[in-house]
């Protein structure tokens, strides 16, 4: 038995030697995931979630990072911060060298805080808010995704020429951080040109009835009917203003759109909406990287990859690419490698702002198209402007951020 | 002529009034829900890394999946149509098949995965007057146990005993000594070696470990054309999920399936990992047809211990639909 004692842990040693050198335990990191998988925002984070598991094949098919490869872990946020919070903590203790995700802006702001804490970088995907990389910003924290103040700029440009300078505004919106970020961003903006705001009706996050809300704004009569909400909630909110016939009366603007709630709503809802976008597939025709993405999308999953995915992708490019540069996987030093730098992955050259770490890159409006110029379910936007990301961005005047110094 | 044309047209007026076309097309087009039974069991992994990786891109199937703690629950379950798939100990399946239960066989998902563990001794020989612990006394385990032990002259009930031992209570009744020994389905004899309590017997290889236990079981009623487009993507997803796991284990030390199974298993990863890359039980993924062959002498032995009594054809038992292929045999 004491031979058989001294066999076995002669094997664990030999066992323990050779993961150490080829292919074990050490040659991996690990990458956490913190996506709603239910809730208000479940379908953006399911495309995420799609794009995240692409680009970490992907990486690990051409060598890994530093010739170590990635293992993931995936937390459901359920649309809900506390949950994001919670989820945060536990891929910390699990020795996550990067946390990624978001959907909902309050779950983005959260995870951003605990990563701050933690001394592991954020990666922020889908969230809008201007928090995110303004008073909520930290040094950890990225974020390539748009936010509602680019928004805000390149849709008002579209709105004061199609509706003139003076034109009456109502706004639903999300009762949370994203919902009143965007209000403010719009209205500031709107207000500002001579625009004037005649109704503004704050909405729970996951209601599922807004007819209320909205038959208030159909008494009130404005030009145009801002309805600030995302995910399933935009779904209900606009199909619930179609069926009310709203739109005979006043345009309807939605300020983030993305392919995933668009496409249950088909063109018949959608035609005519107008919107900002972060990214859409559309894209894919005018750059080689954003045509590579869909493409390996489509042939994986059979759908089109939303504004989610595509910042999933960056996310997790662009974190291998900086590690790559720094050499090391030490989070300043990875900080450093991000800090102001330029790159070309699913657009033309943009970058990251140091000072805020804000991605600068385009904003697109549009708007949905009348059911008969359709190619496929899927195309169901117009891009109608085009605005780039140094004319939109925060200045440093109005973004009130304060990143924490690195040694 | 005449005549015939207008019983066809009477025909074709009916079906289409019958919804009959209607029926058809929605069939094809219908999302069916599978209810999948399992157990936390490293030889069950293929069943959550299946759904975990393609639960966001089933077109045919809705999955989902149902924990037991036991394979008697489990097999109640499928006995009554409260699941309609479930990954089973053979004898369980012959049992079910014997009682009149509809049920196909529609593959395997594994060979291998259980091992041999105890305290003082060092070989078979030395099991005599020892309590040894199985998943069950119609587990292939214990069928596997009085068949080798046989052969080392000692008999069952007589020179030693098994008893059935809930996967839950194992650690408990190695501490308390009510067992001697158990052959068990990983990572249930990492647990306990990890926690000192056992230690693995020389030489197991060549009878106990590597060898086919349990089989992909669904309801007879899958195999109907309304399901197969939805059964056809799973088991796809299944395969793909063998494979996975397979390359998780040669690439990243099963560091991917280790932390997949958490949610579902709730098993520690390093132990899950470890037991992965170090094959415990010689276990390996791939999903086939086991061998007919095989399944008869699986069928022989457990008439042979008295555990099925009725007479089960083989054939009518087992289902190709699904499954191209026939898997190795594991050595008999």
């Amino acid at each position: 038995m004491k031979f058989r004692m001294i066999q076995i842990l002669l094997l664990e040693a030999l066992f323990v030697m050779l993961g150490a050198t080829s292919g074990g335990s050490l040659e991996t990191i690990l990458f956490g995931i913190n996506v709603p998988l239910t809730g208000s925002y479940s379908r953006q984070g399911e495309d995420e979630l799609r794009a995240y598991k692409l680009a970490i094949n992907r990486i690990n098919e051409q060598g890994g990072v530093l010739g170590k490869k990635i293992v993931y872990s995936v937390k459901d946020t359920r649309t809900d911060a506390e949950e994001a919070r919670k989820n945060t903590k536990e891929l910390i203790h699990d020795g996550a060298v990067v946390i990624t995700g978001g959907s909902s802006s309050a779950e983005a702001i959260v995870q951003g805080e605990e990563c701050q804490k933690a001394g592991v970088i954020f990666m922020a995907a889908l969230t809008h808010a201007n928090e995110t990389t303004g008073k909520d910003g930290h040094r950890h924290t990225f974020r390539w995704y748009i936010d509602a103040h680019m928004s805000a700029e390149a849709l008002s440009n579209e709105l004061i020429r199609q509706y003139g300078k003076n034109a009456r505004y109502a706004f639903l919106y999300a009762d949370y951080a994203w919902g009143t970020s965007v209000l403010d961003s719009m209205q500031g903006v709107l207000e500002k040109a001579g625009g004037k705001t005649i109704l503004k009706i704050p909405t729970k996050l996951g209601e599922e009835s807004y007819i209320a809300p909205l038959l208030q704004a159909k008494l009130a009569g404005p030009d145009v009917l801002v309805l600030i909400h995302f995910g399933k909630d935009m779904i209900n909110s606009l199909q619930q203003a179609t069926t009310l016939e709203l739109r005979q009366k006043m345009a309807i603007v939605v300020p983030l759109m993305d392919v995933h709630m668009a496409e249950p709503l088909g063109p018949e809802v959608m035609q005519g909406v107008i919107t900002s976008m972060s990214w859409y597939h559309g894209l894919a025709e005018m750059y080689e990287g954003a045509k590579e993405f869909v493409e390996l999308f489509q042939k994986k999953y059979r759908m089109m990859p939303g504004s989610g995915a595509a910042a999933a992708w960056v996310d997790i490019f662009q974190y291998a690419d900086a590690v790559e540069r720094a050499k090391t996987f030490d989070h300043f030093q990875v900080i450093k490698a991000l800090e102001g730098h330029h790159f070309k992955l699913l657009l033309d050259e943009e970058y990251w702002r140091n000072w805020d770490h804000q991605g600068i890159r385009p904003t697109y409006v549009a708007v949905g198209k009348k059911p008969d110029k359709l190619t496929d379910k899927w195309d169901l936007f117009k891009i109608t402007g085009v605005y780039r990301g140094e004319d939109l961005a925060q200045t440093k005047k109005e973004n009130p951020v304060q990143l924490e110094p690195i040694p | 002529m005449r005549k015939r044309l207008s019983i066809g047209l009477v025909i074709i007026t009916l079906l289409v009034f019958t919804g009959f076309f209607g029926r058809l097309a929605n069939a094809e087009k219908s999302v069916k829900t599978l209810l999948i039974g399992y157990v936390p069991l490293i030889s069950q992994l293929p069943l959550v890394v299946s759904y975990d990786n393609d639960k966001l891109n089933y077109l045919n199937v809705k999955v989902r999946l149902v924990k037991f703690r036991s394979f008697t629950s489990l097999e109640a379950a499928l006995r009554v149509g409260a699941i309609d798939i479930a990954d089973l100990p053979l004898p369980v399946v012959f049992n079910m098949a014997g009682d009149g239960i509809n049920i196909r066989i529609i593959g395997q998902c594994h060979l291998g995965g259980s091992v041999f563990e105890g305290v003082g001794f060092s070989g078979l020989s030395d099991l005599k007057a020892k309590i040894i612990g199985v998943p069950g006394l119609r587990s292939n385990e214990n069928l596997e146990l009085i068949r080798i032990l046989s052969q080392e002259k000692l008999r069952y009930g007589l020179d030693y005993k098994t008893i059935k031992v809930p996967f839950n209570t194992i650690l408990q009744n190695l501490q308390a000594g009510r067992i001697n020994a158990m052959y068990f389905p990983e990572p249930y004899g990492s647990m306990a070696e990890n926690n000192h309590l056992v230690m693995l017997m020389d030489n197991q290889e060549k009878d106990l470990s590597g060898r086919l236990t349990t089989v992909l079981t669904v309801r007879a009623e899958l195999l109907q054309e309304q399901y197969r487009g939805a059964m056809e993507e799973w088991v796809r997803s299944l395969t793909e999920a063998c494979s996975f796991i397979e390359d998780d284990i040669k690439n990243l030390s099963a560091q991917q399936t280790a932390i997949i199974q958490e949610p579902y298993f709730g098993f520690k990863r390093d132990v899950i990992s470890s037991s992965l890359v170090k094959r415990r039980g010689k276990i390996h993924f791939s999903y086939a047809m086991p061998e007919k062959k095989l399944l008869r002498l699986y069928l022989q032995q457990v008439a042979d211990a008295k555990t099925v009594l009725q007479k089960i054809d083989i054939d009518t038992l087992i289902s190709f639909d699904f499954s191209g292929k026939q898997g190795e045999s594991s050595p008999q």
